[in-house]
């Protein structure tokens, strides 16, 4: 569609996902310990984005009541996959990048913090459903938002005091 | 809704508010004293059941770059738990380092907060912090009679959102729907402003109210 440019921006806010198709730009504002994960499938043209608050739904399953899946590493992308699917994704061509996992506070303390967690989880998770991580801006201390053009898959991180960059 | 359930939800929310308008009324009260300052004025406070993914919006633009404090309170004698989280725009950092670090720097503008800070601002701040947290801390002893001890406060300057989503995780406040508790003090004389959100979990307000005889 040579000429057509779309500008829709949609915001996928915390312990929240979403999927676009086509154009457009996904963008998530403000990842401290939560990791944001883009997904792309190039030939479908298809990019989803999850803003994860934790790293294991299992440890909060106890709980009467349902959690909203999209908060837990482990069940958010599964879900994102699953949307992704439902508008002509692929699994097997889907690539990942991820960003956030930051200490923001007691960064000088030794605990693994919940940043470290949801790295962890997210890769693992990512994993064993087989799509690879082509790129990381991951950990240090200071938060992100993470923006994702639907059309090329290209990831712009910006920070408060450090600039942009493109995963 | 029937009636008898919405004047339940309307005494359960006026408890709130009068425990937020407590809580701020003894905060500003330290810090007018702490600034020198004869006023410090506080807004009605907002009480919301809000869902987890709307809470950051409450702070303004989640980009934008803030100073916050926060801190758990616990109860030394019932299981209740509740999280206290202090945001500054930045400019009002700046201006707390002016006015409490007296030489420090000659104009606001002089100073860059987003670099790292030295310990003497941060320690500044986190007392600021230690007011607002005492203020509240009282309010709900008073209006419970228990005894809650604060742990100590948590620093960082960064995206608003960051900092929000970060004590979401860090507390580990994870039900999709949040009590808040949203309070704006400002003082005119010095351009200082800041919002104080108070986060109970689910389980802890429920003890709370029945504390209270409100259920």
């Amino acid at each position: 569609m040579a000429g057509k440019t779309t500008n829709e921006i949609v915001k996928v806010k915390i312990a929240d996902l979403a999927v676009k198709k086509g154009e457009g730009t996904l963008v998530t504002i403000g990842l401290g310990s939560c990791v944001g994960v883009s997904l792309y499938d190039g030939i479908a043209k298809v990019g989803g984005l999850a803003h994860v608050l934790l790293s294991d739904s299992t440890q909060f399953s106890n709980q009467k009541k349902e959690q909203n899946p999209a908060k837990f590493a482990d069940t958010a992308l599964p879900l994102l996959v699953k949307k992704m699917e439902q508008q002509g994704g692929q699994k097997s061509r889907l690539k990942a990048k991820i960003a956030g996992g930051s200490k923001l506070f007691g960064k000088n303390s030794n605990i693994i913090g919940v940043g470290e967690k949801n790295i962890q989880m997210t890769r693992q998770t990512l994993e064993q459903m087989g799509i690879p991580v082509l790129a990381e801006d991951v950990g240090g201390d200071y938060g992100r938002t993470m923006k994702v053009d639907v059309y090329t898959g290209d990831v712009t991180i910006s920070t408060v005091g450090r600039g942009e960059k493109k995963l | 809704m029937d009636h008898e359930e919405s004047r339940v939800n309307q005494a359960r929310m006026d408890m709130l508010k009068e425990l937020a308008n407590i809580g701020v009324g003894n905060a500003a009260t330290s810090l007018s004293q702490m600034l020198e300052e004869a006023r410090v004025d506080m807004e009605v406070p907002e009480v919301k059941l809000e869902e987890l993914q709307e809470v950051p919006e409450h702070l303004g633009d989640p980009e934008s770059a803030v100073g916050g404090v926060y801190f758990e309170a616990q109860s030394t004698e019932e299981d209740i738990n509740l999280v206290c989280l202090f945001v500054l725009p930045l400019d009002s950092v700046k201006y707390l380092i002016l006015k409490l670090l007296p030489g420090w720097a000659s104009d606001a503008s002089d100073i860059d907060v987003s670099a790292d800070m030295g310990e003497m601002e941060i320690s500044m701040l986190r007392e600021v912090g230690n007011i607002v947290a005492g203020g509240y801390l009282s309010a709900l002893s008073f209006i419970t009679g228990l005894t809650f001890l604060p742990s100590p406060p948590q620093l960082a300057v960064d995206m608003s959102g960051a900092i929000v989503g970060a004590v979401i995780a860090e507390t580990r406040l994870v039900d999709d729907k949040l009590i808040l508790l949203k309070t704006t003090i400002h003082s005119a004389q010095h351009s200082i402003e800041g919002n104080v959100l108070i986060l109970p979990d689910e389980g802890s307000l429920e003890r709370i109210f029945k504390l209270m005889g409100v259920e």
